[in-house]
């Protein structure tokens, strides 16, 4: 640590040289007046305008580095201002055009986990490659590990690495994802299947090359190995068991982002097989049900979206003693085959289930391309049955209660 | 503007004042009344070639440098750069136009005179009463007037390295050295015109040819018919030297070394700074004695590197007076001394310095290589450097015979004298 703040002592001592330290007033000068132009006596500026007038502030400072250099000064340190600012305002621009043609939300959100913070590692990388060098600072060993020096570098990788696999991982494997799946015709669960493994193997991979990179040897991941399994044994056996079992369900193919199934009881949808348990979406009351992944490994799962996705639903209604069946049956189907959300093979079909008390008891079923339309669609029939039986004057019976007054 | 933008505002000029007096406060405390230390940037490249393990012991041997320094120069931080001598220019020009160019370079004479020449280092204004009690060799060729644009720091003398197992008597004449060959003797030589130039002074063209590939058109001197008559002499031992199997040109001296330190090669001419590498590698069968004279008995001229101290552009008058400081203190007899002892292959410029020839032969070979060295100036030094690339092309087709020895010649000639829009 104190070779550290020996080093950063180094660069504050450049600013005893004037013509450095003239850039760096310069610089905050330029940045300061910008401030103050956009904030003084006028409104928020529109988003475009707003990046304008970033590029016309990097252009100045490109334009003051140029012309130290004519006075005999140099001015690469506010043309790296310069630059990095124009880097900033590039991406503010692609931020905007992204928004036009992607969800504005999912933007924001991929800009705050991901570019901003790649934005300052490149600020604070880029300031430091240019007064020192990244291997002169990177190189400076802050604390022991394992009988070894971790360097400021291993250290930072440590720190960071793993937050920007996980969260750069994401967009690429997607792109990824989406190309198979336009090439080779994938079918969009498999498609995030094979995207969930690629992350995983990709975030795999971004681990083990930091643990070389940062020096563990065999004994020293033996060592980790060796705590982990007894760790697994007692504290984190849930996790581990939940972990495997999602990788093992991606690799079956039983369980995608995607498909949908019966979970105790109501119809849900997958929406994402994480690494401990299952995001699913139940429509019922546009609840999420996060599912420990080891349930679908370890009892039955119902499924509509196993071999095709095709559901079959029913609708029972009872039509009274006095009305034909072969009448009743051909209304029922003709109701269902004009409703467009029933599928037309198989075709609707109706069944006498059973004479019951009050009526014939009739059993029209029918297929849907969407499991999760079943009750929508089901809705619609029964009110389509209703109209349909009172333009044919059929009778919807039911039970019927006379109750006399005694004198 | 509601309340709330008001705020944002307010803030983000607070912000701003804050940044501006902590920059004042910054910058006063710099001048008021306690002194701050003198930061200064020290970058070394020595070229010690691809080992990492004589790179890490100079490192350290550096640092200690330095170490020591402070420890007598209170209020005085030296930041250490180690850096590749190919990179070393580009980086100081880098650095240079941030305004963050280093204080001292200690670096061999190459990028030094291209950096001298671009005015990214600046002469010494240390005087004749500091330097002259150092007797320092060498020191009158980097004079420019009353200043001194590099001083020379350390020498680093060329030697005929060999693995005494295999050759228990090292050659002594270029003749020896290849019927050695011829006898299954395996021979290493390189194809860098300034490594290999030792081979060319024993048919007396050597400082021919390094006049004649000045950069400087005042002072090169072409070819008399003398001086081409040697060359010729020359080019046409190194093509029948390769016709030995066992005699081998190698692109540059470190595969040199590597070779010999693996025991493909027994015999090769290597800087004196691969010493520790070999000896690591060949233990006691490492043996190093003077290169081979030439046909006539002249005895062998190579030239010698030598490290330069230099002085950066962008420095304070304070981060100057350290600077030099640092140089009057690397230079004396005590820290001249440590280095010859302790960074193995290195000879002091301080002639105050006793080389202990009778305690050490290694010593005393690398102190007689060093009196027939040639040393060259910036002019011979960044010829040669800036036509590396072409010169190794000439001469790697000549001992492959793909051109005659007289096409070499007259390619080397057009070389040496560029038409304007050829020049480098």
């Amino acid at each position: 640590m104190t070779q550290l703040f020996y080093e950063i002592g180094g660069w504050i001592g450049l600013l005893g040289r004037g013509s450095v330290l003239l850039q760096v007033l310069v610089s905050v000068a330029l940045l300061l007046g910008y401030r103050a132009w956009r904030f003084r006596g006028r409104g928020a500026l529109s988003p475009w305008r707003a990046v304008l007038a970033k590029l016309v502030l990097a252009a100045l400072l490109s334009l003051v580095s140029l012309l130290l250099p004519k006075l005999g000064l140099p001015g690469g340190l506010v043309g790296l201002i310069g630059q990095l600012t124009a880097i900033w305002t590039a991406l503010s621009a692609l931020r905007l055009l992204l928004r036009r043609v992607v969800d504005g939300e999912e933007v924001d959100a991929y800009w705050q986990r991901a570019v901003l913070p790649l934005f300052l590692v490149l600020l604070v990388g880029g300031l430091i490659y240019r007064l020192d060098g990244l291997e002169a600072v990177g190189g400076v060993p802050v604390l022991k590990l394992f009988d070894k020096n971790l360097t400021l570098a291993n250290l930072l990788l440590l720190l960071g690495l793993p937050y920007f696999l996980v969260v750069l991982s994401e967009l690429p494997v997607v792109l990824l994802g989406n190309l198979l799946g336009r090439l080779i015709g994938m079918e969009p669960g498999n498609r995030k299947a094979l995207e969930l493994i690629l992350r995983y193997m990709l975030i795999g991979v971004g681990t083990i090359w930091l643990a070389d990179r940062i020096g563990l040897n065999s004994t020293a991941i033996a060592a980790i190995a060796g705590g982990l399994s007894v760790g697994l044994g007692f504290g984190v056996k849930e996790v581990f068991s939940n972990f495997v079992s999602g990788l093992w369900l991606l690799f079956e193919g039983s369980v995608h982002p995607g498909d949908v199934l019966i979970h105790e009881g109501d119809i849900c949808h997958v929406r994402k097989l994480g690494l401990r348990a299952t995001t699913l979406w139940r429509d019922g009351d546009n609840a999420e049900l996060l599912v420990p992944n080891q349930t679908f490994f370890t009892s039955t799962a119902t499924t509509y979206t196993g071999t095709d996705d095709r559901r079959r639903g029913q609708v029972l209604i009872g039509a009274g003693y006095q009305h034909d069946p072969e009448q009743v049956i051909a209304v029922l189907e003709e109701v269902a085959r004009t409703n467009p959300r029933v599928l037309a093979d198989p075709p609707p079909k109706v069944f006498v289930m059973d004479y019951g008390a009050s009526s014939i008891d009739y059993s029209l079923r029918f297929s849907m391309a969407d499991p999760m339309t079943n009750l929508g669609i089901s809705s619609e029939l029964r009110r389509a049955i209703w109209h349909a039986f009172q333009e044919h004057g059929i009778e919807i019976p039911f039970p019927q209660r006379v109750v006399h007054q005694a004198r | 503007m509601g309340k709330a933008g008001q705020r944002v505002i307010r803030g983000r000029f607070r912000w701003g004042t804050g940044l501006a007096m902590a920059m004042a406060l910054l910058v006063g405390g710099c001048q008021g009344g306690h002194r701050p230390p003198e930061n200064l940037q020290v970058v070394i490249a020595t070229g010690a070639g691809s080992d990492q393990v004589v790179r890490s012991s100079l490192q350290r041997l550096a640092t200690q440098m330095t170490t020591e320094f402070m420890s007598n120069n209170p209020g005085t931080n030296l930041h250490l750069r180690f850096l590749e001598e190919g990179d070393l220019a580009a980086s100081v020009r880098d650095h240079s136009t941030l305004g963050a160019g280093p204080d001292v370079l200690i670096s061999r004479l190459a990028p030094v005179a291209a950096l001298s020449r671009e005015g990214l280092v600046v002469p010494s204004d240390l005087g004749p009463e500091q330097l002259d009690p150092l007797r320092i060799q060498f020191l009158q060729r980097f004079r420019q007037g009353n200043q001194f644009r590099a001083l020379p720091f350390l020498l680093q003398p060329s030697l005929a390295c060999y693995n005494r197992e295999r050759l228990p008597k090292p050659p002594a004449t270029l003749d020896e050295l290849v019927q050695r060959a011829a006898e299954g003797a395996r021979v290493g030589l390189p194809l860098q015109m300034d490594e290999l130039l030792w081979s060319a002074s024993g048919f007396g063209a050597s400082r021919p040819l390094l006049h004649a590939l000045e950069l400087d058109q005042g002072t090169r001197r072409p070819l008399s018919p003398i001086d081409r008559t040697n060359v010729l002499a020359w080019l046409n031992w190194l093509y029948r030297a390769n016709v030995q199997p066992t005699l081998q040109f190698v692109d540059t001296s470190d595969g040199l070394v590597q070779r010999l330190a693996s025991r493909q090669l027994d015999w090769i001419s290597c800087n004196a700074t691969a010493i520790p590498q070999l000896r690591r590698s060949l233990g006691s069968r490492l043996a190093v004695a003077l290169l081979p004279s030439g046909p006539n008995g002249e005895p062998a001229q190579p030239m010698a590197r030598l490290l330069l101290l230099s002085f950066g552009r962008d420095s304070t008058p304070g981060q100057r007076r350290v600077a030099e400081r640092f140089a009057l203190f690397v230079l004396n007899d005590f820290s001249q001394n440590n280095l010859m002892v302790r960074a193995v292959g290195n000879m002091p410029v301080n002639q105050n310095v006793i080389v202990p020839v009778k305690e050490s032969p290694q010593l005393a070979t690398m102190e007689r290589s060093l009196e027939n060295s040639i040393v060259p100036d910036f002019r011979q030094g960044i010829g040669l450097r800036s036509r590396t690339g072409e010169l190794r092309l000439l001469l790697k087709q000549n001992v492959y015979g793909e051109q005659s020895p007289e096409k070499v010649l007259e390619a080397i000639e057009a070389l040496a004298n560029p038409t304007p829009e050829r020049a480098p």
